[in-house]
């Protein structure tokens, strides 16, 4: 980072698009970026992008939209977040690290860094959000997956959540050391949207597995339209469980993973479906 | 479009407010914002785990508490910076220092600039905290020595004597 020539600090969008580059550096609320690049000597420009107008959090055509620049803790004290998904992405945003990082790490920043115990993909995949990019002559709106195929050539300007699956039953839970860890064991984030003895739609998704979150939609097919009578819930929490694996066999955790990712499963199904 | 460029010695010129004082001065590209404050002779902000981690190096930033270790020294360009030396001093404690003194919250005292710091965003944004958000508040700041009832207990005694103003 020594070799920095320039810093860039546009204030709106069109400033940006005239120094975007793939050889720069973008930061926003630097709980990654900084510490990351410290040593990196290839680095000649940094676009520092607190200044753009992208730090908001409203109600737009049936979707929650908030703002890329908008922090955890932002997210967390919304009059809208907390209203919305029975308070689902407040609570989701209160896991992430401590008060002082909520403070400043960003919702662009933690989906623009792929890692495993980031909170907010797991909360997008849950709640099938929608990401608005900039690639440095127009926007275009990207799903999570589309946005990691091409993560390195746009720029995050806010998540779409969509208001459909505002009444939905939700369940959010990190399991780490502490509340403040930035590591997490295992994340666990469901959604299910039950109507009488049917479930309509179903989302569980598990944080910490893998770099990008983890979900199948062919369990989930296997409990969509069915009346839950019909549903053998040890059978479907034992698949989730076996789709928990470590990176490394010798994971310490591995074991625990699998157990608690069944307990907590067959937990969820057991509320929803009333058993 | 603001622009920082290196000057002829490699460091890049920055303007901010530090605790009411303007200042200018040359920062090198990899230094933190933490780095840069104990160079410029505020020592009360502390260097301890610096990975974001402990928040003794807890500084307020245009009203908002953050950690100056994660900070890029750079970061300052345009912002209002608060530090420990900012809200009082021995002679004249501002009401939440005195606060930790007088519950006892302070043992070696490292962690405590950094508390203070929390805790005078917290107040600032909520007056009158409830025990749990105070918990909550305090959750990155990482004490070795009192454990955190102590520090509870005096958040509670800088509010009422606040409020009482």
């Amino acid at each position: 980072m020594n070799n920095i020539k320039t810093v860039y600090i546009p204030q709106n969008i069109k400033e940006f698009s005239s120094v975007f580059s793939k050889k720069s550096l973008i930061m926003a609320g630097s709980t990654y970026s900084f510490k990351s690049f410290e040593k990196d000597k290839e680095l000649k420009e940094i676009v520092s992008i607190n200044n753009l107008p992208l730090k908001y959090i409203k109600k737009e055509s049936n979707n929650i939209v908030i703002g890329a620049l908008s922090t955890f803790d932002d997210i967390e004290n919304s009059n809208l977040c907390q209203k919305h998904f029975f308070g689902f992405l407040s609570h989701a945003s209160s896991y992430c690290s401590s008060q002082l990082i909520r403070n400043m790490a960003t919702l662009g920043g933690n989906i623009a860094h792929p890692n495993a115990f980031n909170i907010m993909p797991v909360v997008m995949e849950t709640l099938n959000g929608k990401l608005k990019v900039f690639d440095g002559k127009k926007y275009k709106i990207l799903s999570l997956s589309d946005y990691y195929n091409e993560r390195n050539k746009v720029l995050i300007t806010e998540a779409m959540i969509p208001l459909k699956y505002d009444k939905n039953l939700f369940y959010f839970e990190k399991i780490s050391r502490t509340k403040t860890s930035w590591e997490s064991y295992i994340t666990f984030s469901f959604r299910a949207d039950v109507k009488k003895t049917k479930i309509n739609d179903i989302r569980l998704v598990f944080g910490s597995v893998k770099a990008v979150p983890l979900y199948s939609p062919e369990i989930e097919k296997e409990m969509v339209s069915r009346d839950i009578k019909d549903i053998n819930v040890e059978e479907i929490s034992k698949k989730y469980s076996d789709l928990i694996y470590s990176v490394a066999s010798s994971h310490k955790y591995s074991e625990y993973r699998k157990e608690v990712t069944y307990n907590t499963v067959k937990g969820f199904l057991k509320k929803i479906f009333g058993r | 479009m603001k622009k920082l460029l290196k000057n002829k010695e490699g460091l890049i010129e920055i303007g901010f407010r530090l605790n009411g004082t303007e200042i200018k001065t040359s920062v090198k590209p990899n230094e933190t914002l933490l780095e840069l404050i104990r160079r410029l002779g505020y020592k009360g902000t502390k260097k301890g785990c610096d990975t974001g981690d402990c928040g003794s190096c807890t500084i307020i930033i245009d009203g908002i508490a953050k950690v100056s270790c994660l900070l890029p020294a750079f970061y300052a360009e345009g912002k209002e910076i608060i530090t420990i030396e900012g809200l009082g001093d021995v002679s004249n404690p501002h009401p939440i220092q005195k606060a930790y003194a007088d519950s006892g919250a302070v043992q070696c005292g490292f962690c405590i600039p950094g508390m203070i710091m929390t805790t005078k965003f917290l107040l600032d944004r909520k007056p009158k905290p409830s025990d749990s958000d105070i918990k909550h508040a305090l959750d990155g700041n990482l004490c070795r020595c009192t454990g955190y009832v102590k520090q509870i207990e005096a958040v509670k005694i800088a509010a009422s004597k606040i409020n009482k103003k």
